[in-house]
């Protein structure tokens, strides 16, 4: 119970919470909404990660390839597209929802990008 | 049997015409061994009540000074079950005054609501306020906690509607916690003008005591006279950190603050 709200949140077994990090200010808090905990408890929704790096080359590769520039939050969503998509086959549908723009990243996101240069 | 010695203390206090003084420390700052030295201290000195504060990582009510703190206290390790063991070393040794526990609700959520009711009155806990829990979701865990023997009481601030006051007062247990300020403990800043009239109004309930803006003894003086009781908390918690755990000026601070009652 954080802020609030019950929820699932990063926490010890004594219940103090952890210090959360994120490249994607959205996405640096140490929980997730209620209405996306409470999907996740009945079952009806499966929650995957994706690291830093993988958000920022999915942020790299839309740019790239399409000429949308996603949001860092949505970039996280991105970077399980392509797994997801061998997954359901060539007949399934995958819908990415790109829940902002990333016109309000693009310093942020281009520095984080640098630092990354070079390295694998 | 617990909840009797919170009423017991306000009691006493009440036939000495005056104010019962509920001292706030946070457990574990700088460290339990400290807390365990401190708090019978505190209770020489004067207090009616003892606040022990439950160490949590988002303090959200609280100002700089108990969030440095409780800190503090994290880092030396002190968590839940640690801290009610150290309550039962303190009854073992004879401490009689009434202790009640001021924590945030998720870790006493990660204990289990019911484990940490039973646990707590076992160890010789009288109750508990927790300022994360709304009324709206206090009404489960009271019951659990009526059973256990543990008092729940619920906090009112000065923007809490007559409607909603008297719904808090009637499920409160122990006492009402009256919040002074519209902002977190330790504010500093003067207290409302109209506190005493928001009292008087809160005073449908046997026993209120009011606190999160009370740091001087000036000002306890000042509000006596309208609560059955006044917190003392960041005033006490900031001299422990100067005087680096050591007992003997805290219990002056805790003498010259009962004395202003």
């Amino acid at each position: 119970m954080l802020h609030g709200s019950a929820s699932l949140v990063l926490q010890n077994d004594d219940g103090q919470i952890a210090e959360a990090h994120s490249v994607s200010a959205g996405l640096d808090y140490p929980g997730v909404g209620p209405e996306l905990a409470f999907l996740k408890e009945k079952g009806r929704l499966e929650v995957r990660t994706a690291t830093d790096d993988e958000a920022l080359e999915a942020f790299s590769l839309l740019c790239r390839a399409e000429g949308i520039l996603p949001a860092l939050e949505s970039s996280h969503a991105l970077a399980r597209a392509g797994e997801i998509a061998r997954e359901v086959g060539k007949s399934g549908a995958v819908l990415v929802n790109l829940s902002g723009r990333g016109d309000k990243d693009l310093s942020h996101a281009l520095a984080e990008l640098d630092k990354r240069k070079g390295t694998p | 049997m617990t909840a009797r010695r919170i009423e017991a203390a306000f009691a006493r206090a009440k036939g000495e015409k005056r104010s019962a003084l509920v001292a706030y420390l946070c457990a574990g700052d700088p460290s339990l061994a400290a807390t365990e030295r401190l708090v019978p201290a505190i209770v020489s000195a004067g207090a009616d009540i003892i606040e022990l504060g439950v160490p949590f990582s988002d303090p959200i009510a609280d100002g700089p000074v108990i969030q440095a703190a409780s800190q503090r206290a994290l880092a030396s390790g002190t968590s839940l079950p640690k801290l009610l063991d150290l309550v039962a070393r303190l009854r073992a040794s004879g401490l009689s005054a009434p202790l009640v526990l001021m924590g945030y609700a998720n870790p006493m959520v990660a204990m289990g609501w019911e484990q940490f009711a039973q646990r707590a009155a076992r160890a010789g806990v009288d109750g508990a306020i927790v300022p994360d829990l709304p009324l709206e979701e206090a009404e489960p865990v009271s019951a659990l906690f009526d059973a256990a023997g543990l008092d729940l009481v619920l906090l009112a601030a000065p923007t809490t509607p007559p409607e909603r006051l008297a719904r808090i007062a009637e499920r409160t247990r122990g006492f009402l916690y009256f919040v002074s300020v519209t902002g977190v403990t330790g504010g500093g800043a003067e207290l409302p003008e109209e506190l005493p009239a928001m009292l008087a109004r809160a005073r449908q309930v046997p026993r209120v005591a009011v606190g999160f803006g009370v740091s001087r003894p000036e000002q306890a003086r000042l509000l006596a006279p309208h609560a059955d009781g006044v917190v003392v908390g960041t005033a006490i918690v900031r001299e422990i950190e100067r005087a680096g755990g050591a007992a003997e000026p805290v219990a002056a601070l805790v003498r010259s603050l009962r004395q202003a009652l």
